[in-house]
């Protein structure tokens, strides 16, 4: 199914307006690629005209009995023709390798296609991230960035084949049919022959992609593996590896079989080229022979038409093949633009002007929110006011939905049904990058860098603010640990990068990312499971200080730790997209309802009539 | 890792490769074979043609016999058929011989890290190592997979010098007659002078490419931090947790872009390292080395076809050594500049064999460990210090500690008190520096390693599951005891999940290679890793923080299934969650690398020391209760 689905899906944008897109961001970045595309195609036809004139020149001189000054000068005026051209072809850089000066411009003009759609990325209305389609063309449009060979490099290089071949093509036609139309069309038949069932047969690998990228992947997915430190020690204490390699002699022979089997068939290919060939090559022969020996041909000119002949094969097919890729990559330059242009459900103008203010009052109106691709409603008509300065717990059983409930207020996501306010204002209203300024947030996940401590802290490579960056470090807990690194704050992050950054434990990472969140200083401090990876003293040191970061602002903390919620103003319990229950830690317990119990079940560890309990 | 700009000795660099050639063939059987036969046909097929088209073209400028002209037209046709397909199967046989071949340059590092001591797999340094070898790898293509390239047109290139002299012999041999002007050719001097000039030109684009080659070595070298800066921020983490970060810290102008377009990021760049080369040195040589090429070009037809003018030769002998000489040239020259790259590429390999010579120092132990069905494994610690390779913080210092079997033990403390690596030690991840483990009464060194760590079940705070079927996750192997395995998901808590599942042990974990695979949760993954701690039967079972992402539902199921799940078991249960410490008898209390408190729960709340402090931190919010309560 989802194979005739793919084919019937077209792309959105034509190779016009592809092509069109490409050349614009080359203008604008680096209008250097389109003047050096132009020489490399100038300097290729001539490089090619002068090699192919060369030796059938030089011996119809030999065949004429010149004398040696002629032959001389003849030679030099050809092989120095092709000397400058192939110095200049060689000098810009042909192909794509990397030492060439063309190469530079090439992969700076792709760095920044790149860079449009890391922005687009990094901006675009969060709930593009749960869409399918939009990640996909993403992905897509970022791997046409991968590599020099890439849509948004190799193009030069297709366009480059393209234009010569096309030039060629028509020079040689030219030729051929002015030795005899019967050689030109013998050459155009079988051409378009071997065409097309060279690119049936060679096709074979996408007929068979999914069976093929499924083969792949599972060798891939085995490869590496035991160098990670968390499989590491599972291998050694579980004796893995012979499991392992089980694992990959099957994923390996599978692939094999394959290539085998591919393989084969390309057979196919091999047997109908030479047939081809063989007919091509035996026809223009004879009518060349032929015209020698009745016309009085000579040997000069029987080898530059037979060369030609040749040549004319390899110009055909170059068009047709440089045309397909150059299809396929506009198919990479159209999920770009799709990427680029997917419409914004957020507001991202110039929006209503958020009312300044320390506190905000934050209220939700019978949200309703429900994942793509799921039928459950994880949040189900649920009304919340947080007043300013509030201090608001959310707990509840995992999939409760107290991070989806997080993420609406943080305008991460917006509701199904319902309004979010800030101040009485739907927050739908606010430029959205703007909103997201007023929140310090701490959730479960964090995307680090392998930057320094300060930058961490700050978000930032400049303008680092250094005794706040300190102050909050401190706030975290991390002053000591931060000094007994090689370089204070400016020791780098992670290895990834730089070989002197150190890699943090996750209880230190967990309070740096606590520093970061009081660094930004924003209006709503959002906590998600903070204490998680936590020793019980350095829990107990953030619920103290809680307080003092939270500082008057309104605030909001999600715990399975029921005990973290007791200096919270508010607990909110949830269940089934509901606040089930709500009140302060004392209320909740005298109601008896499911808080309590779950409460309880945590505090019997703590009690000292434990053991009597368990006996129960 | 060796410096790259440094040449290495010929004979050094000869041992490397054939050493790498070795393993790589023993990998990959028979492909190194191949490349030969198939080399060998290509030449034959080249320079047959090129024979019979001189030939061809030697009767076309001479007597035009209808019947030789068709003999050898014929000949011509039918042989470059017979040998397309000659070629094209050992072509196709060949790529199928190196399917695998990255695949197996990976496998055999993976193979390394599967045997090596893991305490070698932790070492920053090897680490280091192995990410060099990898970015030059993938990066600028230099370590193994050169030696494919490398070996084959080394192999192809002395076949074409052969087949070249083969067919130019008769440049030298045939003589311009006797009274031409251009009887000076035959001079032996003339003779030499043209292999002396051919010579010295062949000998100028060798020389420049290999100059171009070193530099790009040594450039590559100098761009890999710009290389790693680049692949670290110059991409899109598009998963939704990245993409949060992203909006809330405005990371990307905050900082990403700022270290992307960093000076250090762009060697490629216009003004970069590569560029600057490209423009000066490194574009000069390139059209010297085509200067070279034409030159020769001009010596080769200025000597050949002189000595036809002078009435030595034919057009079909013309046409016959200009190709001959020019593919010799190419051959020499393509030759010259191979052996070159395998000599920078020896560097490369010399990392990768730095990595491949690591020496187990953890294997040497011979004695078995008794099966004993009582479980009567006697653990102690006796004065044990160890610090972590290059660091000079000792992680554990004078720590001594007996077991007794069948205990539940709880192990607490502050982060980086030392629990962790007390963990690794007990199940010789790491030996220690100072003191001894003793099992038994014996020093563990002295067993057999896989011996000892088979007494062990750990189930670590990052265990790993492999996307593949349930069953053979829980059994480790593709041979699963079916009952046991159930059993033991059953007794991890999973029983009830298990039987949901229509395709049972069957089923996929992950959706990565069956759409019907299920997704678990969190707490549904350590319970499978649980499981195959069970599996695996053995007398100590390590259970490292098990609960820090489960909700308080799931927490105290695995509290209350705890005596069941350890059974016998001599049991360490590490966490931050005290509460886990009221149903172990005894606790171990970690910090700055000792242990500081040893004791029941009750009476170390007794003799309120740190213990007692840890306690009361966490458990006064639910104590308040209690007291409360109890008002």
């Amino acid at each position: 199914m989802s194979k005739e689905k793919e084919k019937r899906e077209k792309p959105q944008y034509g190779m016009l307006k592809c092509l069109r897109y490409f050349f614009s961001r080359a203008a604008k970045y680096r209008h250097e690629t389109i003047v050096l595309l132009f020489f490399q195609i100038l300097f290729n036809i001539s490089s090619a005209v002068f090699g192919f004139y060369m030796s059938p020149m030089i011996l119809s001189r030999l065949e004429n009995h010149s004398t040696a000054q002629e032959l001389i000068l003849t030679a030099a005026f050809f092989i120095g023709g092709c000397f400058i051209s192939d110095a200049l072809v060689s000098y810009i850089g042909n192909g794509m390798g990397v030492l060439s000066f063309k190469c530079a411009y090439q992969v700076e003009l792709r760095s920044k296609i790149l860079q449009e759609l890391t922005d687009k990325a990094a901006t675009t209305s969060y709930c593009h991230c749960l869409d399918n389609k939009f990640m996909r063309a993403g992905e897509r449009a970022g791997n046409a960035c991968t590599s020099n060979s890439a849509a948004a490099e190799g193009t030069w290089n297709t366009l480059q084949n393209l234009s010569v071949n096309i030039v060629m093509f028509f020079f040689f036609t030219a030729m051929l049919t002015y030795i005899h139309p019967l050689v030109f069309a013998v050459t155009v038949v079988l051409s378009v022959a071997d065409f097309a069932i060279s690119s049936y047969v060679y096709k074979y690998n996408y007929r068979h992609r999914e069976e093929l990228s499924h083969i792949d992947r599972q060798a891939w997915y085995l490869q590496g593996l035991p160098s990670q430190l968390s499989v590491a020690k599972d291998i050694r204490l579980f004796g893995l590896a012979s499991w392992i390699n089980r694992l990959t002699d099957k994923a390996f022979a599978a692939k094999e079989a394959y290539a085998r089997k591919e393989h084969k068939f390309y057979l196919i290919g091999t047997f109908s080229s030479m047939v081809i060939e063989f007919l091509r090559s035996g026809a223009v022969i004879f009518i060349l022979l032929k015209m020698c020996v009745e016309n009085g041909m000579s040997a000069a000119e029987f080898m530059l038409y037979f060369s030609a002949v040749n040549s004319f094969n390899g110009q055909f097919s170059g068009i047709l093949n440089n045309f397909l890729d150059l299809k396929n990559k506009c198919l990479d330059f159209s999920s770009m633009l799709e990427f680029l242009n997917y419409p914004e459900p957020f507001n991202f103008g110039e929006g209503e002007k958020i009312p300044d203010s320390y506190t905000y009052e934050i209220k939700l109106e019978n949200v309703s929110y429900t994942y793509p691709e799921s039928d459950k409603k994880i949040i189900d008509g649920l009304n919340l006011d947080i007043k300013p300065g509030e201090k608001v717990a959310i707990v509840g059983l995992n999939g409760a939905g107290k991070t989806t409930l997080i993420k609406l207020i943080t305008g991460l996501l917006d509701p199904d049904e319902g309004r979010v306010l800030l101040n009485g204002t739907d927050i739908r209203k606010f430029n959205r990058a703007e909103y997201y300024k007023l929140f310090s947030a701490v959730f479960q996940h964090f995307n680090m860098y392998d930057i320094t401590v300060a930058e961490t802290v700050a978000q930032s490579a400049e303008d680092i603010d250094v005794p706040r960056v300190r102050d909050c470090l401190e706030k975290a807990g991390l002053t000591k640990a931060v000094n007994d690194l090689p370089d204070g704050i400016n020791t780098h992050l992670g290895r990834e990068v730089y070989l002197d950054g150190v890699v943090l434990s996750g209880g230190q990472t967990q309070r740096l990312m606590l520093a970061r969140a009081l660094y930004k200083n924003g209006s709503v401090l959002v906590l998600d499971e903070p204490t998680a990876a936590l020793d019980p003293l350095a829990e107990r040191d953030m619920y103290e200080k809680y307080n003092s970061m939270a500082d008057g602002k309104t605030s909001l903390f999600i715990s399975h730790r029921l005990a973290s919620t007791q200096f919270c103003d508010r607990i909110l319990y949830l269940k089934d997209g509901r606040i089930a229950e709500e009140g302060s830690h004392e209320s909740l317990l005298s109601l008896g309802g499911e808080y309590a119990k779950l409460f309880n079940i945590q505090a019997r560890y703590y009690k000292k009539n434990y053991r009597k309990e368990e006996a129960v | 890792m060796a410096n790259k700009s440094e040449k290495m000795p010929w004979k050094e660099a000869f041992k490397i490769n054939v050493r790498a050639i070795k393993l790589l063939n023993s990998k990959n059987k028979l492909m190194f074979p191949y490349v030969i036969i198939k080399a060998l046909f290509n030449t034959v097929f080249s320079y047959a043609s090129l024979f019979v088209t001189a030939r061809l073209i030697g009767e076309l400028a001479g007597e035009r016999r209808p019947e030789k002209l068709i003999f050898w037209a014929a000949f011509q046709i039918i042989s470059t058929a017979v040998f397309a397909i000659i070629n094209g199967i050992m072509y196709h046989a060949y790529e199928v011989k190196a399917t695998n071949f990255w695949n197996n340059m990976n496998r055999i590092e993976d193979e390394k890290y599967m045997s090596m001591d893991y305490s070698d797999v932790e070492d920053q340094r090897i680490r280091d190592l192995k990410d060099q070898i990898w970015q030059n790898r993938n990066w600028s293509g230099w370590g193994f997979s050169r030696i494919q390239w490398g070996f084959e047109s080394l192999v192809s290139n002395v076949f074409s010098v052969f087949g070249a002299v083969a067919l130019s012999i008769g440049l030298i041999i045939n003589k311009v007659p006797e009274g031409s002007p251009l009887a000076f050719l035959n001079n032996p001097l003339a003779i030499l002078g043209f292999l002396a000039l051919t010579g010295l030109c062949a000998a100028i684009s060798p020389f420049l490419q290999n100059k171009r080659d070193e530099a790009y070595a040594s450039l590559s070298d100098r761009a890999r931090l710009g290389n790693r800066i680049f692949s670290h921020f110059g991409g899109t983490r598009s998963d939704p947790d990245s993409m949060v970060d992203y909006r809330m810290y405005n990371q990307n102008e905050g900082f990403i872009k700022h270290y992307r377009w960093h000076k250090e990021a762009a060697p490629w760049y216009p003004g970069g390292i590569f560029d600057k080369y490209s423009r000066g040195v490194g574009g000069l040589m390139s059209i010297g080395s085509v200067l070279g090429e034409k030159l020769i070009m001009c010596v080769i037809y200025l000597f050949v076809c002189l000595k036809a003018l002078g009435g030595a030769f034919g057009l079909g002998e013309v046409t016959q050594y200009v190709g001959a000489v020019t593919k010799f040239v190419s051959a020499f020259t393509n030759g010259v500049v191979t052996l070159n790259i395998l000599r920078i590429n020896s560097k490369f390999l010399k990392d990768i064999f730095e990595l491949l010579d690591i020496p187990n120092k953890m294997y040497q132990g011979s004695l078995t460990t008794e099966k004993r069905r009582d479980r009567k494994y006697n653990v102690e610690f006796k004065d044990v210090s160890f610090k972590y390779p290059n660091s000079d913080r000792w992680a554990l210092r004078h720590v001594s500690v007996k077991f007794e079997v069948g205990t539940k033990l709880a192990v607490v403390g502050e982060n980086g008190s030392g629990k962790s690596t007390f963990i690794k030690l007990l199940c010789r991840l790491y030996d220690p520096q100072e003191g001894e483990i003793l099992l038994n009464g014996v020093n563990i060194k002295k067993y057999r390693y896989d011996e000892y760590i088979a007494i062990f079940s750990v189930v670590f705070q990052d265990f790993w599951l492999m996307s593949h079927k349930l069953g053979q996750n829980v059994a480790g192997s593709c041979d699963v005891d079916e009952p046991r395995a159930i059993k033991c998901l059953e007794d991890a808590g999973f029983g009830d999940r298990l039987k949901e599942l229509p395709d049972g042990l069957e089923t996929w974990l992950g959706k990565d290679f069956d759409e019907d695979g299920i997704v678990t949760s969190g707490g549904e993954k350590q319970k499978i890793a649980i499981a195959r701690a069970l599996y695996k039967d053995a007398p100590f079972i390590v259970l490292d923080e098990p609960t820090a992402s489960l909700d308080p539902l799931a927490e105290a199921e695995i509290y209350k299934n705890f005596d069941e799940i350890v059974g016998d078991r001599t049991a360490i249960y590490i966490s931050h969650r005290l509460s886990s410490c009221r149903f172990c008898k005894e606790i171990l209390v970690f910090e700055d690398g000792g242990i500081i408190e040893r004791g029941t729960h009750d009476g170390l709340i007794g003799s309120c020391g740190r213990y007692k402090q840890l306690w009361d931190a966490q458990a006064k919010y639910y104590k308040k209760e209690e007291t409360e309560q109890v008002d």
